[in-house]
């Protein structure tokens, strides 16, 4: 009962740090997460993407793929709460809960019986106040998904040798976490001959259930097939994949892969980007990097000598992909990698609580961490992260949807350079019909859906907007009009040369002006 | 100080000015100028003074191993 009161006051943290103000935190809106949102709609709407494809099994994007179960879940809130930040993000919110949830089963399953309750509830209360587990459930991202999807398999893998009827169950959600992310492609091809073959004496036994399991595997692959020959299944890869060939790729391969031991990475700071965690925070707290090395140490005494090796091999398989990928250090493609590494951290705290006789010494230590891991994290998260960011995700675009209503007599151009998916956001927010997107996104299905390049010069029309690059020979002598752009996008000289009046101005929330717009005056130049 | 590269000495010079002068504006509130600006960069110093014990990998790689080894090791000789 007390354990159970613990999980529920566990999940109930992780819920909270996963939804409280999940529509303002991260500000504004990024190209992947308005991408995705907007193809949700068009799915609940219409059935159809963007552009026009009838439930496609992977999402165009501007140049892209997405893999498809974020987009086919989020209709659902979508439905309830409308088109907002806060109905997109929920999806990734939900299932960060519930990766809480199911942490806490797998860890019942690898830690030796007289440990196993209490260094469940340590594991997933470490995922669920850790800086990785809550920023990628606050975000539009796939690598969400696919990490509880593989983690439900990996349980049921586990579940399975006492009981092989689990197998089944294992292959099927091994099957969708493929069809969650690309990084779950990768593990789950490398993962399954391992664990068979590592467990074979346990899987030789029943031999027609694990083939059966393995039918149901590849039925789940059967989608994969209808891309893979198009060039859209690898086209991410190949994107952002490690450069060079021979003995180049190897030593980039392996220094990728050194990286994601880091410390300074890990534990104090991972950089700032969209795919890592938010300014001055590591992937784990700093202090965290005491009970790691503890762990370490320990993790022999509390895993079950069964898992022991393998879960050594399971960390290796976890960061094939991301060290394959060009990146020094992507947390978004090694979600696997730091849920073992937050049961490392686990057995260090619950080792240190061991050493410590004293009870109210022991609690009030733990408390004061919680309470400083919080504190550090809402500083970096919930006041500098949106100082630093909000240029580059698109915050004012959202306010400036609001302001082109009070010009709905005029033609708006607005200017996409620098950010493709700036018409997207307005026609997400304004649940723009998604059938009128396929009219004037129509030329992008000249190509095959399915296509290893693709064009991504897309002009999006919603209303009276056109979100593409200005043309100016053509759009300055344009009757009605007002050019919306950045600083870059309209020149003083411009302003100068063309008669442009300007007529509103954002601001964003550093107090500086980020977009502006401009009135043309045909009738002084263009005549 | 000196143990700081010099473009670690810029950022967090960069970054106390920015935190103090920046954000402490925006958010006009005294407490919030005085963490931004004095207790918030001496603690990002602190954490990157000691997290550079760790930064060459040969280091950490070494450590990591060394520490399951003699685990594994101890639990074995038992």
């Amino acid at each position: 009962m007390k354990n159970k009161f613990a999980l529920l006051l566990i999940l109930t943290i992780a819920f909270v740090l996963r939804f409280y103000r999940l529509g303002d935190v991260p500000l504004g809106f990024h190209q992947d997460e308005i991408s995705q949102s907007y193809n949700s709609f068009s799915i609940l709407k219409t059935g159809h993407d963007r552009y026009g494809q009838f439930l496609p099994i992977l999402f165009r994007s501007f140049g892209s793929y997405q893999p498809p179960i974020y987009t086919y879940l989020t209709p659902i809130p979508i439905y309830f709460f409308g088109n907002t930040i806060f109905a997109a993000r929920s999806t990734s919110a939900f299932f960060g809960v519930l990766t809480v949830l199911i942490s806490y089963f797998i860890v019942k399953e690898l830690v030796k019986n007289r440990y196993k309750e209490s260094l469940a509830l340590l594991t997933s209360f470490v995922v669920a106040i850790s800086p990785w587990a809550i920023h990628f459930s606050r975000r539009v991202v796939e690598g969400n998904l696919g990490l509880f999807f593989f983690l439900l398999a990996f349980y049921f893998f586990l579940r399975s040798l006492n009981k092989i009827n689990y197998f089944f169950l294992a292959c099927l959600f091994l099957g969708i976490s493929t069809h969650a992310y690309y990084s779950e492609r990768l593990i789950a091809v490398i993962f399954l001959p391992i664990f068979l073959f590592y467990y074979r004496k346990c899987f030789l036994k029943y031999k027609k259930k694990v083939f059966c399991g393995l039918i149901i595997l590849g039925i789940t692959f059967i989608p994969h097939l209808v891309t893979i020959m198009s060039g859209a299944f690898t086209a991410r890869l190949d994107q952002v994949g490690t450069a060079g060939n021979g003995i180049l790729f190897f030593v980039e391969f392996v220094k990728h892969f050194i990286n994601y031991f880091s410390p300074e990475y890990l534990f104090s700071d991972a950089g700032n980007g969209l795919a890592r965690v938010s300014p001055n925070l590591g992937v784990f707290y700093n202090w965290m990097i005491a009970p790691f090395l503890i762990g370490l140490y320990f993790i022999g005494k509390f895993v079950e000598n069964n898992y022991l090796k393998f879960l050594g091999i399971f960390t290796i398989i976890c960061l094939i992909p991301a060290s394959l990928t060009g990146d020094i250090f992507y947390p978004l493609r090694a979600l696997e990698f730091f849920w073992l590494l937050s049961l490392v951290i686990s057995i260090g705290i619950f080792r240190l609580g061991e050493v410590v006789k004293y009870r109210l010494i022991k609690w009030t230590a733990f408390i004061i961490l919680i309470i400083y891991s919080l504190g550090s994290f809402y500083v970096s998260y919930f006041i500098l992260f949106q100082h630093e960011t909000t240029e580059n995700v698109g915050n004012t675009y959202i306010k400036l949807s609001n302001e082109l209503k009070n010009y709905k007599d005029y033609k708006i151009i607005l200017d996409s350079t620098r950010d493709p998916a700036v018409g997207l956001r307005i026609a997400y927010f304004r649940a723009y019909d998604p059938k009128k997107m396929w009219a004037s996104l129509k030329n992008q299905m000249e190509t095959p859906y399915y296509n290893s390049v693709v064009n991504n010069q897309e002009t999006y029309i919603v209303d009276n907007i056109e979100a593409r690059s200005i043309n100016w020979k053509v759009d300055r002598c344009s009757p009605k009009t007002i050019l919306v752009g950045d600083s870059l996008a309209v020149s003083t000289d411009q302003i100068r040369d063309h008669n442009l009046k300007k007529i509103f101005e954002i601001e964003g929330i550093n107090k500086n002006i980020v977009l502006f717009g401009y009135l043309t005056n045909p009738d002084k130049k263009c005549i | 100080m000196t143990s700081f590269s010099a473009l670690e000495i810029d950022r967090n010079i960069t970054r106390q000015q920015y935190f103090g002068e920046g954000l402490g504006k925006i958010y006009g509130n005294r407490f919030g100028i005085y963490y931004f600006s004095k207790v918030y960069p001496r603690i990002i110093k602190l954490e990157t003074n000691f997290f550079e014990f760790f930064q060459s990998p040969i280091i950490y790689m070494s450590l990591f191993v060394l520490l399951v080894y003699f685990g594994l090791k101890k639990k074995y000789e038992k």
